[in-house]
């Protein structure tokens, strides 16, 4: 019993499969490796929430994928510029960035 | 910049009194554990190494060892009237200090694992989404 891969997530079509397209395309420029890695710490950032205590193993895995999933939608569906959060908290492996110009707040 | 306040002595060097009162009052700047080691653990820690050093004086370090950790029987001890406390200490006191400090550091472990909300995480989850959308290139 552990994070169902995107592979499976796919499988079930609708919601999830249109969240797992758009999370490798749209913000992982079809790197499915880096996808995989971080829709599976996407999931244990929030299993290291208080709201997952007294779930068990199973309903709190399903509850952390589908929290992530609908996170990613709305952000996905918005139309805004969007990343994944994972890229921004832990940008993959690239050349180093340019200077970045001064973000707007939020 | 003193002009217009009456010109004191200065500050007098604390005597004793005044160290020991300053480092009584300081006492609760220590953490939870710590507070709670030294005013609680140490002084029982003391009377026992007290009762450890008199019953090894009287009796020998090899008997005062045997009867606190209950290998010997203090009533087959001499003297007896030092005996039995050392027993007691060794059966019921330290085993609860010993089990409880762990049981507090164990516990507070235990706790460090999930203590923020869903909602924060999302939000912030959130935030790193939108805020940094356009910073490396796409």
């Amino acid at each position: 019993m552990s994070v169902r891969s995107l592979h499976e997530l796919h499988e079930e079509g609708g919601a999830p499969a249109e969240f797992v397209e758009k999370f490798a395309a749209a913000w992982h420029d079809g790197d499915w490796n880096t996808a995989e890695d971080h829709w599976q710490l996407l999931v244990n950032r929030l299993l290291r929430s208080r709201d997952m205590e007294g779930l068990k193993r199973r309903d709190a895995l399903r509850t952390a994928e589908r929290e992530v999933q609908n996170l990613g939608l709305s952000l996905l569906r918005s139309g805004a510029p969007t990343r994944c959060p994972e890229c921004a908290v832990a940008p993959p492996q690239r050349p180093p960035d340019p200077p970045r110009p001064m973000m707007e707040p939020r | 910049m003193s002009s217009g306040t009456p010109a004191v002595q200065p500050p007098p060097r604390p005597g004793p009194r005044r160290r020991l009162l300053r480092w009584w009052r300081s006492r609760d700047a220590l953490s939870r554990l710590h507070r709670w080691l030294l005013l609680r653990a140490l002084p029982v820690l003391l009377v026992f190494l007290g009762l450890y050093v008199l019953n090894g004086a009287l009796m020998g370090w090899t008997d005062a060892y045997n009867v606190l950790v209950g290998i010997d029987s203090p009533g087959d001890a001499r003297p007896t009237w030092a005996a039995w406390p050392l027993s007691i200490v060794g059966w019921a006191a330290i085993p609860a200090f010993v089990g409880g400090a762990v049981g507090y550091v164990v516990s507070a472990q235990i706790q460090a694992h999930r203590t923020r909300e869903l909602s924060e995480i999302l939000e912030e989850l959130r935030r790193s989404s939108t805020v940094a959308s356009n910073s490396d290139g796409r």
